[in-house]
């Protein structure tokens, strides 16, 4: 461990503390948690939704069924297909094709290191650790004075000494333990920046991806829904699938508005306003803050667009 | 191989263009649908069909292609690198907490030890 000339110690203990940015970073960190989540649910509910498509063309065609081979054994991957399909036709690929998985599982581990970093910013900056370690100086310190203080007779002021060099000692090395702390934060987010944008444009054209799949399928479900809609059917029936349509257009509209790509854009964004206030809390902190907030909102919106599942058919028994 | 801009520049038109073709398209397909044109309506549904294949394989081709870009393996190794360093910097409060703690533990039954060894001998 480095030991820094005192003077320079006590001109960071305030100016350099990491501690003073574990708010935003624990902000940041729960922004990337609801980006990931938008990843796994966007994906989860995609295959929900194929699913859900496959059935009703059953439904539609009422054809003579088999079972898939693989229902006869242990799962081989996550993603082999255990169900129904027609006699003469091709099992339906709920989890895509073998591209799509290979992105899916790319994108989990990309998600895996993004968020142990949110995890690591967030390690630096958690002001309990300075709270627990002063505890423990002032423990030590009472603990050293119980016990010198038998020694006052034969050596007066040891049982006060002694402590007040266990408290100074420890002030002195945990403002070492903070700077180094700092000098990590700011080591780290530098050498994070680029790396956050690249993944940031890749999760946003997955993200795309998997809102552009779901919306796919919605709107053909909407589609078929409105086509036989018309005259001959009743005004209760037609009102009826009128509403179911409208549900529909309701989860499509979210997906749409949602702005996948500008979601994850924000991150990066919110990464560099913290890098920025790192290096110059005084200016820049505002411009942190706002940029974590149209992270948060972003993400979440996202998240919950995503993880809006879609009920496709009619809202009929059966379907 | 292409860098991770020319991927995404290369994305970003040719979804602006296939969009604007769906679009057209659909519309397309409402003017027939209107005219009690079915046939050409479907024709038309079926051509956007297709146009909405090509839009899911260019945005799978750019997702794939900047997951596996040397860029990515770049930006996950730093990640890493910065993560591990963070961890390993916070880790040494923790230990020293943990050891001063220990001291503090073992300190106080010395004094203990001394007073009842005190007690006895007086």
């Amino acid at each position: 461990m480095t030991v820094r000339p005192y003077w320079i110690v006590l001109l960071c203990a305030t100016a350099c503390s990491p501690y003073n940015f574990q708010k935003e970073v624990s902000a940041f960190g729960g922004s990337v948690d609801q980006l990931s989540d938008a990843v796994v649910v966007g994906y989860s509910n995609l295959e929900g939704d194929r699913a859900g498509e496959a059935k009703l063309q059953l439904i539609r065609t009422r054809p003579m069924l088999n079972v898939a081979p693989e229902c006869a054994v242990p799962a081989s991957t996550p993603t082999d297909f255990c169900g129904v399909f027609a006699r003469r036709g091709r099992a339906p690929e709920i989890f895509g094709s073998a591209d799509e998985q290979t992105g899916r599982a790319l994108a989990l581990k990309v998600l895996s290191v993004l968020k142990d970093y949110a995890d690591g910013i967030v390690a630096v900056t958690n002001a309990e650790d300075r709270t627990a370690y002063d505890k423990a100086v002032s423990q030590l310190s009472d603990a050293v004075g119980n016990i010198t203080a038998a020694a006052n007779v034969a050596a007066p002021g040891a049982g006060v000494i002694a402590p007040e060099a266990i408290n100074f000692a420890g002030w002195l090395v945990g403002t070492a333990l903070d700077q180094q702390r700092f000098d990590s934060l700011k080591r780290g987010v530098h050498a994070a920046q680029k790396p956050i944008h690249t993944i940031a444009t890749t999760l946003g054209t997955g993200l795309e991806l998997i809102s552009d799949q779901r919306r796919r399928i919605i709107r053909k479900d909407i589609d078929d829904s409105v086509t036989p809609m018309g005259p001959p059917l009743s005004e209760a029936d037609y009102r009826q699938q009128l509403t179911d349509v409208e549900t529909k257009f309701a989860i499509l509209n979210g997906l749409r508005r949602s702005d996948p790509a500008a979601a994850a854009e924000s991150m990066a964004q919110a990464h560099d306003a913290l890098v920025n206030a790192v290096d110059d809390p005084q200016r820049n902190y505002g411009n942190l803050l706002k940029a974590l907030s149209d992270f948060s909102q972003r993400a979440k919106a996202l998240r919950d667009a995503l993880a809006t599942a879609a009920k496709l058919g009619k809202s009929q028994k059966g379907n | 191989m292409a860098t991770l801009d020319d991927i995404m520049a290369q994305k970003k038109a040719a979804i602006a263009m296939l969009d604007s073709e769906i679009v057209d398209g659909l519309t397309k397909k409402n003017a027939a649908l209107d005219d009690g044109q079915d046939e050409q309506a479907d024709q038309l549904d079926h051509r956007v069909q297709g146009l909405m294949d090509q839009r899911q394989a260019v945005l799978l081709q750019a997702y794939l292609g900047a997951l596996q870009s040397n860029e990515m393996a770049d930006a996950l190794n730093a990640l890493k690198a910065a993560t591990d360093d963070m961890n390993a910097v916070a880790q040494k409060m923790k230990t020293l907490t943990g050891f001063i703690n220990n001291a503090a533990d073992l300190i106080s039954a010395a004094g203990e030890v001394t007073k009842a060894l005190k007690a006895h001998t007086a």
